[in-house]
């Protein structure tokens, strides 16, 4: 599979050029719908010149840092924002002194440029950690609002097969991030044509989202672990976790208690959980048994929202510290129950 | 709760609040041309009943100790503590190397991951501010560098 040769950009891989000291930094959430809304130009473009433009200092996060003033020169192929009657356009970034995380620039990386409008028809990168995100140069020109259209720039790499693995799986996790109706559309549009690991983060994506159309397909991996799935199982039992809520998906929750992998098991009956209707007694009385502290922790919790007796709805901590009460008091109310 | 000298029934209120970190599988360690390597450290937010927090939230790192050098001659560098906000359900903590002037010389991950340690210190997370110190305290952890990549060690959550 050829790469596309495109930038591949995430605050992870992108070097923080010139630098002086190495930081370990929790890095901002990723916000679409703000950055294209805050943006007056949202742009596919290739950066074709960087150049260093003297040196200043910049406020970040309640610090003043020294810093270089670097001007990029980008190349516009498809303007989704903003005047777009110039073929270039010329945008300010800067380079800390001290690590912040921000994302570098440099030719010829391309992308989808996210700017914001500053004096004389100039530019200035809108958010340093994200100063673009992925794109490819053969996208086709969407339609529809701004931020439609911005998804539709991401949804192209997911789908393109011309680009590597490992931007094709950035481009779920921004879709993921998005949180709208036509993010999750595009995912459910891709997973019948996705395979293998990809499909798989398609899938927690979707669950994620509380989308349950890839449910069996996250059973199946789940259950019965198949190379491809490596090292997804944790990303996928977090997404049931987090994200189901559809009664229809009691039946599987239930086989997923059943699973070898802790992780998915803790996840089903948290998912149970949530759901929270008389279906999930059955499972979550069953799960009162499950070798794994959590998963009892998860069943005793479930039971006692079920039932309203929030007086019987401990949190971990109070669950930890007297576990034995709240176990005794479920199973025996389970006994009657069943 | 009475009122016109009628007492209720006994409602019990939770206020949910940041309780762990959770860590994700979803490490990345990848190659860097300035620093040699960065290292991802994913979690989650969780709440004192399990639950990932719902929304974007701020969060802070600080330092509760210096530097203790673990490669005798080392001269690595640590950054400041930082604060941001974050999204609940996966967020990392973004690690680097140094540059290639210093000893010893930093490199792209290794595989299998290289376990030559340069310096290590503790420090403690906060989750509902990005001012450093201030929140909910969730953790505590070790921060070991080594040559090729950096990990969290001592893991402690929620912190005691």
């Amino acid at each position: 599979m050829r790469s596309l040769g495109l930038l591949f950009v995430t605050a992870a891989a992108s070097a923080l050029l010139g630098a002086d000291a190495a930081a370990a930094i929790p890095v901002p959430a990723l916000n679409l719908p703000e950055l294209t809304t805050n943006a007056s130009l949202v742009a596919a473009g290739q950066v074709t010149a960087v150049r260093e433009d003297g040196r200043t200092s910049i406020e970040a996060r309640g610090q003043t840092v020294a810093a270089r003033r670097m001007v990029a020169t980008l190349r516009l192929f498809r303007v989704l924002k903003g005047p777009s009657d110039a073929p270039t356009v010329s945008f300010v970034f800067y380079i800390p002194d001290v690590s912040l995380g921000y994302v570098g620039v440099a030719a010829p990386q391309f992308g989808l440029f996210f700017l914001r409008a500053g004096p004389q028809q100039s530019y200035a990168v809108l958010d340093p950690y994200y100063p673009f995100i992925i794109a490819a140069p053969d996208a086709p020109a969407g339609e529809g609002d701004v931020l439609g259209r911005v998804i539709a720039e991401v949804a192209y790499v997911m789908n393109s097969p011309r680009a590597s693995q490992g931007e094709r799986v950035r481009a779920v996790g921004i879709l993921e991030g998005v949180g709208s109706e036509a993010a999750t559309a595009a995912l459910r549009r891709a997973l019948p044509v996705l395979d293998g690991p990809l499909r798989l983060r398609a899938a927690a994506a979707l669950l994620k989202q509380g989308d349950i159309s890839a449910l069996n397909l996250a059973e199946e991996a789940l259950l019965s672990p198949q190379p491809e799935a490596a090292g997804l199982s944790g990303e996928l039992a977090y997404a049931i976790r987090d994200g189901v809520t559809d009664e229809r998906a009691v039946p599987t929750l239930g086989r997923l208690l059943g699973a070898s992998g802790v992780v998915v098991r803790r996840s089903a009956a948290a998912a149970l959980r949530h759901i929270g209707t008389d279906a999930v007694i059955e499972p979550l009385s069953k799960a009162l048994q499950d070798e794994d502290r959590e998963v009892r922790y998860q069943a005793v919790l479930g039971l006692a929202i079920v039932t309203g007796r929030s007086e019987w709805a401990p949190s971990i901590d109070l669950y930890d510290k007297d576990e034995q009460r709240y176990l005794a008091y479920w199973r025996e109310w389970a006994k009657t129950r069943l | 709760m009475t009122a016109n000298g009628a007492t209720s029934d006994t409602f019990h209120l939770s206020v949910r609040a940041p309780h762990r970190l959770v860590l994700n599988s979803n490490f990345v360690q990848s190659a860097d041309a300035t620093w040699g390597y960065d290292t991802e450290i994913h979690y989650r937010i969780e709440d004192q009943f399990t639950d990932v927090l719902p929304s974007a939230v701020p969060i802070n790192e600080q330092w509760t100790s210096g530097i203790i050098t673990d490669f005798s001659g080392m001269d690595w560098r640590r950054g400041a503590a930082q604060g941001a906000t974050v999204g609940a359900s996966d967020w990392y903590d973004h690690i680097q190397g140094e540059t290639s002037t210093h000893t010893p010389t930093p490199r792209g991950p290794c595989s299998p991951l290289c376990n030559t340690a340069v310096y290590h210190w503790n420090g403690e997370w906060y989750v509902g501010s990005t001012v450093i110190g201030s929140g909910r305290r969730v953790q505590t952890n070790t921060w070991q560098k080594f040559t090729d990549h950096s990990e969290h060690t001592n893991r402690v959550s929620p912190a005691p």
